[in-house]
């Protein structure tokens, strides 16, 4: 039994007409320009309709981000199973508002799979909602990890948050507050035998890495350096030095203090 | 006695993987912390070790190690993707030892097999169940921060790309591994 952790993070709403202006605002907070961010982030997470966008950007632990923005409409009841689990779908039969909890757990599901950076082969099912009538509640990926997610209804839409909570095991020799680009360059110019000035956050790991040896030795590195666990859906969307940094920047900030 | 051409190939093959076993260690070695720090250290001076013997066995049998360019690791990690973390490290570590017992173990029950090749297999073999049960263990001690089903899945993972890689490899060299006869585990 482990004791309850209590994870404070501030998280940025930018809802536009324009995907494009709301996802610049959002990773500004961050200081992340849209051209240097891909899907799924640890941070940053958009959705958006035809009408209208929503861009979400999270500072403090977060280990994975997502937004869902739908409006609301009829939805044929026969597609819950699609998305639902099994006692998800007994609670939305029950429920009096159906119509609109279906939307509702619809972008529920979105957000989720969208906070999972290891989303690629699963499906909305994978992801277990704890109470499916929570409006602020938590659900489990299938690897067990904890996605806490928040759901608000304004006027004809429904938006709803979620980031994933990893936890960070103990040993780390490194505080997060001096998990610069520079300090992590200073570690890899010491395994690489590379100068470190020479290395900027948009150098590729594919570059400066000898061959697959030299790649494991710079993970595994950085793990045991900072105390955090990394997994291959983590690493997989990994390219650049700059990604590299960024994601041990949000395991790092995960961990409970 | 000299060495026919397959045999040769063979003791090549066997020495070039020890080479990438130290090469992969060495990095590992050079990289962790704690408690594994000793044994992960050994295990790559057993590795280099065991290339050493494979040397001295070739040329006792009056030859020359081929130069062969890449090994069963880098099939592995082709077939599983770079290990993502340390305990994947050691999963998949665990699994090719596996393998090379079973290999070594099917070299002994050759009939053929000269005298050097039998003392240097051996030889290898006391590190090797050495090598096992260290990574075992160490894989126990990881359930915590991993999670117990996590170590179980990596390993059922990494098992099945060590058939589809040996099945590859047979398919590749079967010609080369024929003498040895029985079927491969």
């Amino acid at each position: 039994m482990t004791a309850p952790v209590r994870h404070r993070v501030r998280v940025l709403v930018v809802t536009s007409t324009d995907a494009r202006r709301a996802l610049r605002l959002a990773g500004g907070m961050l200081g992340i320009a849209p051209t240097e961010c891909s899907f799924p982030h640890p941070r940053l997470s958009l959705s958006h309709t035809d009408r209208q966008a929503a861009a979400v950007a999270v500072a403090g632990p977060a280990a994975g981000t997502g937004v869902d923005l739908e409006h609301l409409r009829p939805a044929d009841p026969r597609t819950a199973r699609f998305f639902l689990r099994p006692e998800e779908e007994a609670w939305l039969r029950r429920c009096p508002a159906r119509a609109v909890e279906h939307v509702r757990l619809w972008t529920v599901k979105e957000a989720l799979f969208k906070a999972d950076l290891g989303n690629a082969t699963r499906t909305l099912r994978d992801y277990a909602i704890d109470d499916p009538a929570a409006r602020t509640g938590v659900a489990r990926a299938p690897t067990g990890e904890r996605i806490v997610y928040t759901s608000t209804r304004r006027r004809d839409t429904i938006l709803t948050v979620a980031t994933a909570i990893h936890t960070r095991h103990p040993g780390a020799s490194m505080p997060t507050s001096t998990i610069t680009f520079d300090a992590v360059a200073a570690r890899l110019g010491r395994i690489l035998s590379a100068p470190a000035g020479g290395l900027t956050p948009r150098t590729f790991l594919a570059d400066v890495a000898a061959d697959s040896f030299e790649l494991v030795e710079i993970v595994v590195d950085l793990q045991e350096e900072f105390g955090v666990t990394f997994t291959q859906a983590d690493l997989r969307p990994i390219l650049t030095l700059g990604d590299l940094v960024e994601l041990l920047r949000a395991r790092t900030d995960a961990a409970p203090d | 006695m000299s060495l026919a051409d397959n045999d040769r190939w063979l003791l090549s093959y066997y020495r070039s993987s020890e080479i990438n076993g130290a090469l992969f260690f060495g990095r590992v070695a050079r990289t962790i912390r704690g408690p594994l720090q000793a044994n992960v250290t050994h295990h790559f001076a057993d590795e280099a070790a065991h290339a050493h013997y494979w040397t001295a066995c070739i040329s006792d049998l009056d030859s020359t190690p081929l130069a062969l360019g890449r090994g069963y690791q880098d099939q592995y990690l082709d077939a599983v993707g770079m290990p993502a973390n340390l305990m994947e490290v050691m999963a998949i570590t665990q699994v090719f030892e596996r393998r090379v017992i079973g290999q070594y173990r099917r070299h002994l029950r050759y009939p053929g097999i000269q005298a050097a090749v039998r003392r240097t297999i051996e030889r290898i073999m006391v590190d090797e169940r050495w090598h096992i049960s260290y990574v075992r263990d160490a894989l126990a001690g990881m359930a915590q921060r991993y999670g117990e089903a996590e170590v179980a899945q990596t390993l059922d993972r990494f098992d099945a790309a060590d058939r589809e890689v040996y099945a590859r490899t047979l398919a590749e060299y079967g010609d080369r591994i024929a003498f040895l006869a029985d079927p491969a585990p």
